[in-house]
């Protein structure tokens, strides 16, 4: 009996640890809700997830989803573009890392609600959470690729000069393969902080429509439970780019760069 | 006639503040292959850092050829994980058409035993196998000069002694200069035209055999070559 249990099958396993952690969880809310008996501040998990079905049955939803979605994608891809841009050329050429790096450790210092401010102050505020997400994301991206390139191989960049290969076969022969599970991780990093800074940024800079927005108008009349449920909008919308993400770059290693 | 063997003239070199070569003379002869023995932390490496250009000497010069070409095996074989052995080898064949390179290709991986394995990934090959596709890689490379440094360490006795009598047979087909640095005085019986024993402190060139036995006739067993085996163990203790 106990064998068999242990050897429950790995695809159970993947399930079913995730539904106890949650069941657990689940239980912990709905205790701590009946103690408190006030959904002001604790709302119960049914109330939520009826808070959460009407937001999602509302009109307005797809278009305050795909807002928050569009800014996340647009941080995103501004930051993965500069990102390795940048960083490919720091990795490569010493002397410019050494300008670069002040500037990148300033920006991943900096903090984010500083960065939310001066955003407002300078920009319109639909691209206040895009400019936010760049900031955020890019240091991210940049630094991985950095220190992909850094501890690429040296001995197989000698063997690449000592046969005159060409800077640029080098770049994408040595350089990109190598650096790619840096940059896969780096952009992973990236997307799961992008989404906590553009909620962020929006319940701040207050654009027209935003998961952010949402949740600021929901705390603003007390709606606890949609507090709530636009918080589980935001966690979902993450796990689910960063599940999308995660697949599309494992086709990308099968069908390109095998090890 | 211009003079197409390299030498090595007066060379001086220091790593930190030691000094590693004093006034070293060598020539390397035009197609032969040359075997440099010596222990460990003699400069052998440091030897064919220079010569390849890889590092500069303080002082004296190496003068080669015009138009040399260098090829290398190196002590790991330095394949790109994430390439196939045809891979692999096209990466370095540039400025040749594409008949050329997959003849070359074809011919080498041939020659090493090799072509059934033309698509294969370094992680699915045996350490002797990617070795065998480095030295490959050093052939199709349109070269006149091939640098190896110690391409065997590290492989048991009976494949090191296939992969000596493999390289020969393709060395003899296509015959460039070679420059072969080692600690085991067995591979360089086998391999070197020319012997030249280099000594630590000082760094330098104490005895040059030429190998009585052409490559075909050489064996570990033969009279001439014990006697010269006999005379290096002498010069290495």
């Amino acid at each position: 009996m106990i064998f068999t249990m242990i050897k429950i099958n790995k695809h159970i396993k993947k399930i079913l640890y995730p539904v106890i952690s949650l069941s657990f969880f689940y239980i912990i809310w709905e205790i701590s809700a009946y103690y408190i008996g006030a959904e002001i501040i604790l709302p119960k998990p049914i109330t939520v997830f009826n808070s959460l079905i009407q937001i999602i049955l509302k009109q307005d939803f797809k278009i305050k989803l795909l807002s928050t979605l569009i800014r996340g994608l647009w941080g995103f891809g501004i930051s993965f573009i500069l990102g390795l841009t940048v960083g490919i050329l720091a990795g490569i050429f010493k002397t410019f890392r050494m300008l670069i790096s002040p500037i990148i450790s300033i920006v991943r210092s900096t903090p984010v609600i500083s960065v939310i401010l001066l955003a407002i102050i300078w920009f319109k505020v639909d691209n206040v959470p895009i400019f936010v997400a760049f900031l955020m994301a890019f240091p991210i991206i940049c630094g991985n690729i950095i220190e992909g390139i850094t501890t690429t191989n040296s001995k197989l960049l000698i063997m690449a000069k000592l046969y005159n290969v060409p800077l640029y076969k080098q770049v994408l022969n040595i350089y990109i393969p190598s650096v790619f599970p840096f940059i896969i991780a780096g952009s992973s990093m990236s997307l799961g902080v992008i989404w906590k800074v553009i909620v962020a940024a929006e319940v701040l800079s207050q654009p027209k429509f935003g998961v952010g927005t949402s949740l600021n108008d929901a705390k603003a009349y007390l709606i606890t439970e949609e507090v709530f449920a636009w918080t589980i909008i935001a966690i979902l919308l993450s796990i689910v780019t960063e599940n999308v993400f995660s697949l599309v770059s494992k086709k990308v290693i099968n069908g390109k760069f095998k090890y | 006639m211009a003079n197409l063997n390299i030498e090595i003239v007066n060379l001086n070199f220091n790593f930190s503040d030691q000094r590693i070569f004093e006034n070293l003379n060598i020539t390397f002869k035009r197609n032969r292959v040359t075997a440099i023995l010596g222990p460990s932390g003699c400069g052998k490496t440091t030897l064919l850092n220079l010569i390849s250009g890889i590092i500069l000497p303080l002082s004296g010069s190496i003068e080669i050829p015009e138009n040399i070409k260098y090829s290398h095996v190196f002590q790991e074989s330095r394949l790109l994980s994430w390439k196939n052995v045809e891979d692999n080898i096209k990466f370095v064949l540039k400025s040749l058409n594409k008949e050329d390179v997959n003849f070359r290709i074809n011919h080498y991986l041939s020659e090493m035993e090799l072509l059934d394995f033309k698509k294969y990934y370094p992680f699915q090959l045996s350490g002797g196998m990617k070795q065998r596709v480095s030295i490959a890689r050093a052939f199709a490379y349109p070269s006149n000069t091939i640098i190896m440094d110690e391409p065997f360490k590290g492989l048991d006795p009976s494949l090191k002694s296939s992969l000596i009598k493999l390289f020969n047979k393709v060395w003899r087909e296509d015959e460039r200069t070679a420059i072969f640095v080692t600690h085991d005085i067995n591979e360089a019986l086998m391999m070197g035209d020319d012997i030249m024993v280099l000594s630590k402190s000082p760094n330098k060139i104490i005895e040059t055999i030429t190998n009585p036995l052409p490559w075909s006739e050489r064996d570990l067993n033969r009279n001439e070559i014990i006697s010269i085996e006999k005379k290096l163990y002498k010069l290495l203790i």
